[in-house]
């Protein structure tokens, strides 16, 4: 056996993995007392031993650089949501809670001012949407903006898709009074895009909703 | 998992099972030592608790701790070696300031304290030095067929050796050098 066999042979022997008749002489030489095989058997034990203490401490300084890693990454993420948290509140101070408040008094004002108000007030109602336009306003004089604002989208819903003037008429009607119940309901940034869109459109409300764009600037 | 699957984890390199005590008890650990000797920094005490599971490991490896001979709880068995760590570390720097009463308020009685005691044998001291020094190429390969036992063709693949016979030739080169450079320090 040369020097790279001998290796090779204790590996395998340490292993449990040497065939039978290798085995008998491999066993042989290492009760032979001229043999220095003993000897480099226990060498090559203490070394893989220190190579596998190395590969131990390697593995747990990794674990401990992952739990490091860790640690930091959950401190940098509550620094950034406490930031962001910091962020939504300031642009609530700043942004939204000026415009809310700006909004809030026209809503009352223009909420009643709807296009269909006289045929509602004739009382003769026969038309399911506009008996739920009638219903909204209902709600709105007794301060449920939020059952009016469902009330509302309702009838948007069913009427957008239709071309007939008196539809059309009634969809604007909905939306005017969605608006109102937005800038009622604190949702500020959502009434100002609805209002905007109202004054684009060619429709009844345009230059009311112009009005209170201009107003609220 | 149980003390005695974690014995047989750290008896089979388990490296799964080893990580998982590591974080398992690494907390309770460091509590307990950094109340015993309070002038040690938190780097301190995870580098004492990292000494103490090698020593674990290395004292299940060599059969100075089985199912059979552990007396106490693995973790108070642990507690036992890192204030053997502690002490040495203070010993080291210098700085004892606490006696060899740490010793006997051990939880582990004497005969198991001469169990934990770090091989100072000259001749392990020098392999593992020689070991530590060892760069490439002969690291990754010994580490991957050592360590993570890997067979020869699966280091072939991950080190680029041409075959599974060029990645074990050039293992035996390795180990051999290895030899023989302890043989040349006269061990």
């Amino acid at each position: 056996m040369n020097q790279l066999e001998h290796t090779e042979w204790i590996d395998l022997y340490l292993a449990g993995t040497l065939p039978p008749a290798d085995k008998m002489e491999f066993e042989r030489l290492l009760s032979d007392p001229e043999s220095s095989l003993l000897s480099e058997m226990q060498l090559q034990q203490d070394i893989i031993m220190a190579i596998r203490e190395r590969g131990m401490r390697e593995m747990l300084q990794a674990e401990e650089c992952r739990r490091h890693r860790q640690k930091l990454f959950w401190r940098i993420s509550s620094v950034s949501l406490i930031s962001l948290a910091m962020a939504a509140a300031l642009a609530l101070l700043l942004i939204i809670a000026p415009l809310a408040r700006q909004m809030f008094p026209y809503s009352e004002q223009y909420a009643v001012t709807l296009n269909n108000s006289q045929a509602m007030r004739s009382g003769e109602i026969t038309d399911p949407l506009l008996q739920q336009l009638h219903q909204a306003q209902t709600f709105i004089t007794q301060n449920n903006w939020r059952e009016a604002d469902r009330l509302a989208v309702e009838v948007m819903k069913q009427t957008k898709s239709t071309e007939t003037e008196e539809q059309l008429d009634l969809y604007h009607d909905a939306e005017w009074l969605h608006a109102q119940c937005l800038m009622h309901r604190n949702c500020p940034l959502q009434a100002r895009r609805l209002l905007k869109k109202i004054a684009s459109d060619n429709g009844y409300y345009n230059k009311q909703a112009q009005n209170i764009l201009d107003k609220i600037k | 998992m149980t003390d005695s699957a974690y014995i047989s984890a750290f008896l089979s390199n388990n490296q799964k099972a080893i990580t998982a005590f590591y974080s398992r008890y690494k907390a309770s650990f460091v509590r307990i030592i950094g109340s015993k000797c309070r002038m040690f920094d938190s780097d301190t005490l995870v580098d004492i608790y990292q000494d103490a599971t090698c020593r674990l490991w290395e004292n299940i490896q060599r059969g100075k701790l089985t199912n059979e001979t552990l007396t106490t709880t693995l973790f108070s068995y642990l507690c036992g070696i890192g204030e053997l760590v502690a002490f040495e570390t203070l010993r080291a720097n210098k700085e004892i300031l606490i006696t060899d009463s740490i010793l006997h308020n051990s939880q582990i009685s004497d005969a198991e304290v001469s169990c934990y005691y770090y091989e100072k044998e000259e001749r392990y001291q020098a392999v593992r030095e020689t070991v530590n020094k060892m760069g490439k190429p002969c690291a990754p390969l010994l580490l991957n067929f050592y360590w993570n036992g890997y067979s020869m063709e699966e280091i072939a693949q991950r080190l680029n050796y041409k075959n599974a016979d060029s990645a074990k030739t050039q293992k035996n080169k390795c180990m051999n050098k290895l030899k023989s450079i302890l043989k040349n320090k006269s061990l």
